[in-house]
């Protein structure tokens, strides 16, 4: 480090241009907390606005940048197409859920300089770590992110479940954190560098074992970031505890920059290591299993969901055991596509309920919800369905193409367990609907909401969206996913 | 220019009508608009079958094709077309959709509108299933059929009506979802043998070199989807708690169309796509359809509810059409009996259609089903007892019903390729008289034991206006057969004949001008 120190050159002006998402969301955030601490500010409609033209700053500046490829300082900044899509797709995403915590009852919590500036540098931290080739600059990445969230848990809505989900997360993701740390410094041990390429060049053969334990070790600490089957365990505490607009976040955003930053790595390790394709396989195996077999008996509607989200991250990671050349990688962003519209519908409307109620809902909470409110029962359902993987919706194709991909990739027995799986997933998907549509309303267990045009908007794109895009639309989005260059 | 337009569109315009008739009941103000809007939508999409039955040229092979690119890389399209295998199955469920309409007209439930609504959905669906020959916009079909039958059973049905339902749907899916998985293979396979990726039914029919073992595994997954929605014996469990939970109009399109999704897949997918396999298989698959005709015969025997009985009697009716499409006989499957299951397709969904709607007359009236509380009915309700004995007759396959026209075509076809299963399902024939005729004597003769039922009032204007075509109808397939049989007898036997290198080719559409008959 001392070598690069010494030969330290002057930033190129071009990287302002390259960096400016990066650069706003840092400055913004620094912003909100001195405007907080002014006091002035403190209104949930000023945060509010501030809030969105930050968001609205930061993707003009992605469509700015596009899918180009830029590299600085030694690929510290690496800009690529994966970095443009992910980033895009979080910063949008962060912004319809924010959108959604407005009506809700967090909404004087969560619109306070201080929640802002957290929610801005996680969503800094998600960005950096997907734009970047050099594991020290991902590993500040993924913390940032990770430290952000493990406020935002505990923090927008202050109750003993959320503060306990906040604990929980802190504690095994600090753990996983190291994991990965550690991973990160056995690789630089064995290799002497911290770039991702290094990983391609051969090291001595006594250095090997630490090598492939410095792989084993960051790829774990990811799975464990990304809640796959067995380092599940914190996922339905957190997310059963956490706020419903950040449990969205996590499964949304969180989501895509840790799936999107895993299939980088992967890229490098499996070309290092093709064996290691196993590794994600009995990953995406246990993900598959046991995520759905734990939904079965969930009675708690965000607990079932979480359980859901570790199924849908393994078949997510069937992708990852693939030859990642094959357009897998398109296929992944579809699926993250499809699965986030499908997520902000469903939270949309689980936020939208909780408003007066202020509490996790109950499976039987929504009993007879289609006599009540049949337009959320409707959202809900198409979500649901998107979610299950039925036909019209954007689900199904999601779930079509990852299988074409797994059968090319020749991991037909992990097909036919991803089928398995899906066919099991259907009954805890219909659960959800047997509630809404076949149980007599239970009048005393939700009070009702008020309208929330922003509610309605959200829930109601995302919905369309879903279901044009299994049908008439998808064609555009095939094609804008490749154009992107996946 | 209009009629052009709509005669180059007609499979579309057939399946995408009623879909969008859907979206507009649900938008209608009131009931009462709402339930002509469905009825005129369902009748319109009925004329536009007949339309295509009117200008189908029987014997040149795909007809009134349509294709637009939906996703060109992967070679995916949106491509449908009529064969004669489809043409009855089409106006089946287009002419059963516009009876249930009338039939579900005083329905009187919560949620009546969303119920037409679903209706129509579902016929989208089954349309779409019955014309698409592209392999992944069957199978988006296939499933969207799924959705309005889970609502229409779960939230309309009876006092079982979760369980029935989840079951019904975790069954299909749990088939369809490996089907799935064969039919990504297959289509990877197509890739590997021509280069370019397709879905296209027509393409995939062209395949020659499917190693022995991917076709052995391919057929069963196809096979076990088919046999699930048949139902075949032993995966039939779901089809007695479906159809007796579901309310009257459910188990009508339950019988009438969904069932045949299975045999109809059989004769489309199944058979021409794996013919090697399908030679080995024929035998298990005409035992386990012997089995089942003679299983469902004796459950629906020992029946003590006529809703149910009429369900295993479907289990039964139904094994007839599997034994029929497997008579296979020197490579070749016996043309006779592959038109008799075709026939009796048609058949079992009018007269078991017939039934489901007879015990749903008998329901609103008394709110059971049970055939201890009835007898006598005869008196109190003659014009009730004419029908019952007409679709009695018809499901037992009276000379002069359409039922003894499929089942003898099929026996006959049958009895050449394997004398044993053709004598075992005959004793289904006979089995079957019995417990029809037991189901009518226990409801109309003999004497009346419930006080109630001597004021039972007739079938009035409205169910009898669903009832007569049906009548009409069983005793007209049984009387002109060949006016139904003309039309798609050379597509049947060209997949007979050439099952085992079967080409499906796509011809022009056929002219406007030109009447049937002409050429």
């Amino acid at each position: 480090m001392e070598v690069a120190l010494s030969t330290l050159t002057p930033i190129p002006v071009a990287f302002y241009g390259a960096a400016s998402p990066i650069l706003i969301l840092s400055v913004a955030g620094i912003l909100a907390m001195l405007l907080s601490v002014c006091g002035k500010w403190n209104r949930p409609r000023s945060n509010f606005l501030f809030l969105f033209t930050i968001l609205a700053a930061t993707l003009g500046c992605l469509v700015q940048n596009g899918p180009r490829s830029f590299s600085f300082f030694e690929g510290a900044f690496q800009w690529g197409s994966v970095a443009y899509i992910g980033s895009l797709l979080i910063v949008g995403l962060a912004g319809v859920l924010a959108a959604l915590f407005y009506p809700s009852y967090l909404r004087t919590r969560f619109f306070t300089g201080e929640v802002i500036a957290l929610y801005l540098f996680t969503l800094l931290g998600m960005l950096v770590l997907l734009s970047s080739d050099d594991f020290v600059t991902i590993l500040v990445g993924v913390e940032l992110s990770a430290m952000g969230l493990y406020a935002l848990v505990g923090y927008v809505d202050i109750n003993r479940l959320s503060l306990e989900a906040a604990v929980k997360y802190l504690v095994l993701g600090s753990v996983a954190t190291a994991i990965f740390l550690f991973g990160v410094g056995l690789l630089y041990l064995s290799t002497g560098s911290l770039s991702l390429h290094a990983i391609l060049q051969p090291v001595a053969p006594a250095m090997q074992i630490w090598q492939q334990t410095g792989m084993l070790m960051v790829l774990l600490g990811l799975g464990f970031k990304l809640a796959l089957a067995p380092f599940h365990s914190w996922a339905p505490d957190v997310y059963e505890g956490a706020p419903s607009g950040i449990t969205a976040f996590m499964a949304t955003c969180v989501k895509i920059a840790i799936l999107l930053l895993l299939f980088r790595i992967c890229r490098f390790f499996l070309q290092a290591q093709p064996q290691w394709s196993q590794l994600f396989l009995y990953l995406a195996a246990f993900s598959i299993v046991i995520g759905n077999w734990l939904a079965l008996v969930q009675s708690g509607l965000k607990r079932m969901l979480a359980y859901s989200s570790i199924a849908h991250s393994g078949y997510m990671a069937m992708l990852l055991s693939i030859d990642p050349h094959g357009g897998a990688l398109g296929t992944l962003v579809f699926y993250l596509i499809g699965y986030s519209l499908a997520s902000v519908a469903i939270f949309g409307v689980i936020m939208w309920l909780e408003e007066k109620n202020c509490r996790n809902l109950h499976l039987d909470d929504i009993a007879g919800l289609s006599r009540k409110y049949p337009l959320a029962s409707l959202a809900l359902t198409v979500a649901i369905l998107s979610l299950a993987g039925m036909p019209p919706t954007v689900g199904f194709l999601g779930k079509f193409f990852i299988l074409t991909q797994a059968v090319q990739g020749a991991q037909v027995g992990l097909v036919i367990l991803a089928a398995l799986g899906s066919t099991v997933s259907l009954y805890y998907y219909l659960r959800v609907l047997v509630r809404m549509y076949m149980h007599e309303p239970d009048p005393i267990s939700l009070l009702a909401p008020q309208r929330s045009w922003l509610t309605i908007l959200v829930v109601g794109t995302s919905v369309s969206l879903v279901v044009l895009m299994g049908t008439l639309w998808t064609q555009p989005m095939l094609e804008w996913v490749k154009g992107v260059g996946l | 220019m209009l009629l052009p337009w709509i005669h180059s569109h007609i499979a579309s315009l057939t399946i995408f009508t009623p879909v969008l008739v859907a979206l507009l009941v649900l938008l209608c103000p009131s009931l009462a608009i709402a339930k002509w809007v469905a009825l005129l939508g369902a009748c319109g999409c009925f004329l536009e079958s007949v339309h295509i039955w009117h200008y189908f040229v029987p014997g040149h092979g795909l007809q009134f094709t349509e294709s637009y690119p939906w996703m060109p890389e992967w070679g995916i399209q949106y491509f449908v077309g009529v064969d004669g295998i489809s043409l009855l199955l089409i106006m089946l469920s287009t002419f059963l959709t516009c009876l249930l309409v009338v039939g579900a007209w005083n329905f009187e439930a919560r949620g009546q509108k969303t119920f037409l609504a679903l209706l129509l959905f579902l016929e989208s669906g089954m349309l779409g299933a019955l014309m698409a020959f592209d392999l992944v916009f069957f199978y988006v079909c296939w499933e969207i059929m799924l959705i309005p039958m889970y609502f229409i059973i779960g939230v309309w049905g009876g006092k079982n009506r979760v369980y029935a339902t989840t079951k019904f749907v975790l069954y299909t899916v749990f088939g369809s979802l490996l089907m799935l998985v064969a039919a990504i293979c297959l289509y990877l396979l197509h890739k590997k043998e021509f280069g370019v990726y397709s879905t296209n039914l027509l393409d995939l029919y062209r395949l020659s070199g499917l190693p022995a073992s991917a076709q052995f595994w391919l057929f069963c997954a196809f096979a076990l989807a088919f046999a699930i929605k048949v139902p075949l014996w032993p995966f039939h469990t779901w089809l007695p708690h479906a159809h007796t939970e579901a309310p009257t109009t459910g188990s009508v399109i339950l019988a009438g169309v969904l069932l045949k999704m299975g045999t109809y897949g059989l004769l489309r997918f199944a058979i021409p796509l794996f013919p090697a396999v399908f030679i080995d298989f024929a035998p298990l698959l005409s035992t386990l359809g012997v089995i089942g005709i003679i299983y469902g015969a004796l459950v629906a025997w020992q029946q003590p509810d006529a809703k149910k009985m009429v369900a295993y009697s479907s289990v039964s009716h139904l094994g007839f059409v599997v034994v029929g499409s497997c008579a296979v006989l020197h490579s070749m499957i016996s043309p006779e009996a592959l038109t008799g299951a075709v026939y009796q397709m048609i058949n079992h969904g009018v007269s078991t259609g017939m039934l489901f709607f007879l015990v749903g007359v008998l329901y609103d009236r008394r709110h059971t089903r049970m055939l201890e509380d009835f007898g006598g009915l005869a008196q109190p309700m003659p014009w009730f007892a004419v029908l019952l004995i007409i679709a009695t007759l018809g499901s037992v396959g009276l000379p002069g019903t359409g039922g003894f026209v499929g089942e003898f075509l099929i026996l006959l076809g049958t009895f050449q390729s394997s004398p044993t299963i053709a004598i075992l399902a005959s004793l289904g024939v006979l089995l079957g008289a019995v417990y029809m005729l037991t189901l009518c004597r226990k409801v109309l003769f003999g004497p009346i034991t419930h006080k109630e039922n001597t004021s039972l009032p007739d079938v009035t204007g409205r169910e009898a206006l669903v009832l007569v075509p049906l009548a009409l109808l069983v005793v007209g397939m049984g009387v002109f057969p060949n006016f139904f049989l003309d039309q798609v007898r050379p597509s049947i036997d060209h997949l007979a004949k050439t099952y085992s290198e079967y080409r499906l080719e796509r011809t022009e559409l056929p002219p406007l001008c030109c009447k049937r008959g002409d050429e």
